[in-house]
């Protein structure tokens, strides 16, 4: 089994891990996750109906304004939320919803976790060191 | 990050927990903006999920879960602070027709908000335009959410804030603190997109729908970048100022705007601009504002259940303008006419014998809350016919047509003479 880890910058401590999930849609925790249910539901997005719930969550950048960081607790409350969030950039509302929900979150990684992590591997993030270990799928 | 002692002891939880939290947001949100430390702030401006946006249900009591942990411990907060409107008035609520049940949820999330911004020593402006109550000077450094807020500080007064999230503006009110980046810096509020009124426009006779249909076009064609508009009457009045700002902040994601002659970092077109070239020109005629008064109409059906004017809330001259509107006429029975304003304006109002002549028509006048009609959006009881909107707020239009609310907008006189013959157009 692959190992690869990938040093980057901590928006939100704790150490979660869990299967990789990623999306390539600029997600806003408000308006394009249903907080009760835990699934993507923009209209535009490939992975609409795909379930964040315990998924280590990857996509580029969030998007949304004052009361997203309200869905991402929501969704914590609901216990739909992602086990951890990975992003190339950190949007500060997404910052502010992983923060205000206790969810660990990494963003600005050495690579682009986008073309190193493949949907189904196994990986930690640890958001109080800023570290992600992906554990490659036996192919 | 470097911090100051006052902050590693906040950070350190001699404040409490509330006050530590809110501190460890502030610096992950400023890393995350690349900023160097924190700065002092002299005033906030918060806003509050279980009043603003869901104060019923399980989102409601998630809410107030929220804020008690966000606050717990705190004492007092650090600065002068102002808050945003709430969701629905029970009494328009009651008026509608809303289930007993519902109505009491709704008073006890109002409630727990007001008492406890209330003990924190909250300013209750239920505003959003606190410039009317707690003016801010230009250069001083503010913290807050709510866009028209942060557009007509940074804009019209030159105040220096950020378009911040609700959890971090209550954070910055609980610690007077702000991460330093953004509009805070000189440098990232100059201007970048010239935009230029046709000759064929005579902005001294825009109405305030005018206003707001030139606002909403341009934040489209802008998108990210701050504009200057070029061309608009030196001698603009607040109120016409606030509707130049408030549809800005929804169209564009923009935290600040120049106009030349009339905002203070504007004095000329060089200055605004920070001396460096434009990266984009406009121009704005006829056809873009009728395009746009056209774009935020959704509304087919001509019979109409609601007017709101009030966003953002209305001043003293606008009341008098309703008024006199109104004055000698009756609105139609099935349409609810709400004003918004902020209490201190609507006490003057009353003892002005404006309020008077608004609910003898058969109006109503509600001071706190918020005119966009969100509240048709989200959490409408079950069973319970939305209806059409009348508004002459783009603002508001632009939500109520995302949320597939039915709305007309046009000038405030359309819209009151829409409410009298109860029907859109209707001469």
């Amino acid at each position: 089994m692959k190992s690869i880890t990938l040093k980057g910058r901590s928006a939100s401590k704790g150490i979660a891990e869990g299967e990789a999930l990623l999306t390539y849609d600029a997600l806003s925790f408000l308006s394009d996750i249903s907080v009760t249910e835990g699934i993507i539901t923009s209209p535009q997005s490939k992975f609409k109906g795909q379930s964040v719930s315990d998924k280590i969550l990857i996509f580029p950048t969030g998007r949304g304004s004052t009361a997203d960081p309200y869905g991402f607790y929501m969704l914590k409350k609901a216990g739909k939320a992602p086990a951890a969030v990975i992003n190339i950039d950190a949007n500060p509302t997404t910052v502010a919803g992983a923060i205000i929900s206790h969810t660990p979150m990494v963003y600005k990684l050495e690579r682009n976790p986008l073309e190193v992590i493949e949907a189904g591997d196994h990986v930690l993030v640890d958001g109080n060191k800023g570290v992600v270990i992906i554990t490659k799928q036996v192919t | 990050m470097k911090l100051t002692a006052d902050e590693e002891r906040m950070l350190a939880g001699e404040s409490g927990p509330g006050v530590q939290r809110a501190l460890e947001l502030l610096i992950a949100v400023g890393e995350a903006y690349e900023a160097k430390k924190l700065i002092d702030i002299s005033s906030s401006h918060i806003l509050s999920p279980e009043m603003q946006f869901w104060n019923t249900g399980q989102l409601s009591r998630w809410s107030r879960e929220l804020v008690a942990e966000s606050v717990e411990g705190a004492t007092h907060f650090r600065v002068p602070v102002t808050i945003n409107p709430i969701f629905l008035e029970p009494a328009i609520a009651e008026r509608l027709g809303y289930p007993e049940s519902y109505i009491e949820e709704m008073r006890q999330s109002l409630a727990f908000g007001r008492e406890t911004y209330a003990r924190l020593g909250v300013i209750p402006t239920y505003t959003c335009c606190p410039f009317y109550i707690h003016t801010l000077r230009q250069g001083e450094h503010s913290g807050g959410a709510e866009s028209l807020v942060v557009l007509f500080n940074n804009s019209v007064l030159g105040v220096r804030v950020n378009r911040e999230s609700g959890p971090t503006a209550l954070a910055t009110a609980l610690t007077g603190k702000t991460p330093l980046y953004g509009m805070h810096l000189s440098e990232n509020r100059h201007g970048q997109a010239i935009v230029e009124l046709k000759d064929e426009l005579d902005p001294g006779t825009f109405t305030y729908a005018d206003y707001n249909a030139l606002s909403y076009g341009v934040g489209k064609m802008v998108v990210d970048k701050i504009p200057v508009f070029l061309g608009l009457p030196r001698h603009m009045s607040i109120t016409q100022l606030k509707y130049l700002c408030a549809p800005l902040g929804v169209s564009a994601g923009i935290p600040m705007f120049h106009a030349v002659g009339i905002t203070p970092e504007a004095p000329t077109l060089e200055v605004a601009l920070g001396g460096r070239k434009p990266e984009m020109r406009i121009e704005v005629g006829k056809k873009e504002i009728s395009r746009t008064f056209e774009e935020l109409c959704s509304a087919t059906e001509p019979r109409i259940n609601y007017v709101f004017l009030g966003c953002p809330h209305v001043t003293i001259p606008e009341m008098n303008e309703i008024a006199t509107l109104l004055q000698g006429k009756k609105i139609k029975s099935e349409v609810l006419l709400v004003v918004g304003t902020t209490e201190p304006l609507y006490l003057l109002a009353r003892q002005m014998g404006l309020v008077d002549i608004i609910e003898n028509s058969g109006g109503m006048v509600v001071s706190g809350m918020c005119s966009a009609g969100s509240f048709l959006r989200r959490g409408v009881p079950q069973g319970f016919h939305v209806g059409v909107v009348a508004t002459n707020a783009a603002k508001a239009a632009h939500y109520l047509k995302a949320g597939g609310v039915q709305v007309w907008f046009g000038t405030m006189p359309q819209c009151i003479n829409a409410a009298v013959t109860g029907k859109w157009g209707d001469a």
